[in-house]
């Protein structure tokens, strides 16, 4: 089937938003949390073309922050913000990495509540026919005030969540 | 190799509660836009869909209509228990329930809430809980998956389950899709000044923008080295899905990516671009959109441009994540009739897009069509449906 090539593993701690390029001016936490794994993961392959990787971003909450302050924002003031709305939706962060680590490949995102982890597997092996290389990024970033409730109501997101986790895979030669 | 038969198929929009009523109006371009740009399923379908249906799946509108699509698709196949409960199922939605958590979460911060309100808009708010309900009111235990790419994401959902079956991790899959109108989507579009206030004109010279719509779409496919039980609607020659790499919102103004799936996806079929006489397009409406598209469309079409193109999307609205399912029905039910459905669009057609938009039917030999769908972060996807099996 599939065998790891690089994992990476980067959380809110280790990012310093005061020191980040121009290009993460507007990115919410979990674009730049997956942003920074994925970079990570892909130094391992330098020659690469970047549409032999296939990617992954799966996620069971998404741009929950955005979302929601999308639409508290909303309610509040009766004036609805465009880049919060562009950054709320699931596919947001997946579509932040593409243009900044210029990933051109088969690329979606998955949520798939309880399975979301054993759905990315399931999903990475068989974009395997298509490319070389499946990049598969777990991100889940829950505001501080929420995280108990989302813990209480979704146990299975205490092994996910604040935090970036990229994993590359290859092909097995013999496949 | 194994290739995707379908064998059961439904779409329910503001254009009808099945799939025959979709396709008439489509046909008979009878539009259901109203003046806020928006293509709402009446409030009476929604009691006449509430009806026989269990209370934990009438709860949210999302799952209300993935249940009583899929109950009608799998009728048609004739699929048994035992066979249901081993096949695969793949969703597709952006918003999911929406419906049962926009109201109360946002507000977390402010105390407007109880507690009670917002736990139980954090329990919904999982875009994969309407296939938990599904899963096991109907029994299914094989692969599971939900795709949230954004408006590509239903015509994803069918590339993944038609990848599923070519590399055997299924013999039988579900793919689904709903949408439902919500806040976040009619306002956050409306943000973006995307929704146009009256009918939408896909591929004019003068369009201007969006219409919202809301929906469900459903395909049961199964590799055609099973037992034929029932006649199929068509099959799944080839299918591929990629990124642009571009912009946030934007599709790459050159259509790269999305000529890119195309082509993909025609050699996945082994078919020259001159086989395929007609190309169901993303067609939104707005400026660029129909741009992208086109040039895409005529870079990988170029020798037989200007082609049939067709949106339906001033029928019955951008479904977003169920567009891509929703308008692969209306495209299939079309291919049986031997029909190129024509396009809504009451203003001139833009001469350079280079694409011929029919005003009326068109009765012909449909053996395939090209589906397209472009989403937000860049995610183009292209699927080809044919009468029959080619390979």
């Amino acid at each position: 089937m599939k065998h790891l090539v690089a994992e990476s593993l980067v959380l809110p701690n280790e990012i310093d938003v005061n020191q980040l390029d121009a290009k993460y001016r507007k990115a919410t936490m979990n674009m730049i949390l997956s942003s920074k794994a994925c970079e990570n993961v892909l130094q391992s392959v330098p020659g690469v073309p970047k549409n032999d990787i296939s990617v992954i971003f799966a996620t069971h909450f998404g741009e929950v922050e955005s979302s929601l302050d999308f639409l508290s924002s909303y309610s509040q003031t009766k004036t609805p913000s465009p880049i919060l709305f562009q950054n709320s939706l699931h596919n947001s962060s997946l579509g932040f990495s593409s243009l900044v680590l210029k990933l051109t490949g088969p690329g979606l995102t998955i949520s798939t509540d309880s399975l979301t982890e054993i759905s990315a597997h399931k999903t990475a092996d068989a974009l395997l026919s298509w490319t070389p290389y499946v990049l598969v990024c777990f991100i889940d970033y829950i505001p501080n005030e929420l995280i108990s409730r989302y813990l209480i109501n979704h146990p299975y997101l205490e092994k996910f969540h604040n935090r970036a986790h990229a994993f590359l895979y290859q092909a097995n030669s013999h496949d | 190799m194994n290739i995707s038969r379908i064998v059961g198929i439904e779409a329910i929009s503001s254009a009808g509660k099945d799939k025959f009523a979709n396709f008439k109006n489509c046909l008979e371009k009878k539009t259901f836009i109203d003046s806020e740009g928006l293509s709402r399923i009446p409030e009476t379908t929604w009691a006449d869909l509430r009806k026989d249906t269990p209370p934990a799946l009438r709860e949210s509108k999302s799952s209300l209509l993935a249940y009583k699509g899929l109950i009608s698709a799998l009728q048609q196949s004739r699929w048994t228990a035992d066979e249901i409960k081993k096949c695969g199922f793949i969703f597709a939605s952006t918003t999911s329930q929406i419906d049962l958590w926009e109201e109360d979460l946002p507000n977390y911060k402010s105390h407007v809430s109880d507690n009670e309100k917002l736990d139980r808009a954090v329990f919904h708010q999982s875009l994969g809980y309407p296939l938990v309900l599904l899963t096991k009111h109907f029994g299914i235990s094989g692969p599971q998956s939900v795709v949230a790419s954004s408006c590509s994401a239903g015509l994803q959902a069918v590339a993944l389950a038609d990848l599923w079956i070519r590399t055997g991790i299924v013999d039988r899959c579900i793919v689904g899709s709903t949408e439902i109108l919500s806040d976040l989507t009619s306002v956050g579009f409306n943000s973006l000044r995307l929704v146009v206030r009256a009918n939408s004109k896909p591929f004019a010279k003068n369009r201007n923008g969006i219409n919202l719509g809301e929906g469900a779409g459903f395909l049961l496919i199964e590799s055609n080295h099973l037992e034929k039980k029932t006649e199929p609607w068509g099959y799944i020659s080839g299918a591929h899905f990629n990124m642009d790499s571009y912009h946030a919102t934007a599709p790459h103004p050159e259509g790269k990516g999305s000529a890119q799936t195309m082509q993909t996806a025609l050699k996945m079929a082994h078919l020259e671009p001159e086989m395929i006489p007609w190309i169901y397009a993303h067609g939104t409406g707005s400026v660029a959109n129909d741009s992208s598209e086109s040039l895409a469309i005529n870079s990988v079409f170029a020798k037989s441009s200007p082609l049939p193109v067709t949106s339906t999307k001033s029928i019955h609205g951008h479904t977003l994540a169920a567009s891509g399912l929703i308008e692969s029905v209306i495209g299939l039910v079309a291919m049986k009739e031997n029909c190129i459905l024509p396009t809504l669009t009451d203003s001139e057609i833009d001469p350079k897009l280079n694409v011929e938009i029919l005003s009326s039917q068109k009765q012909t030999s449909v053996p395939h069509f090209l589906k397209n769908s472009l989403g937000f972060g860049g995610i183009n996807a292209s699927v080809i449906f044919s009468k029959e099996c080619n390979l």
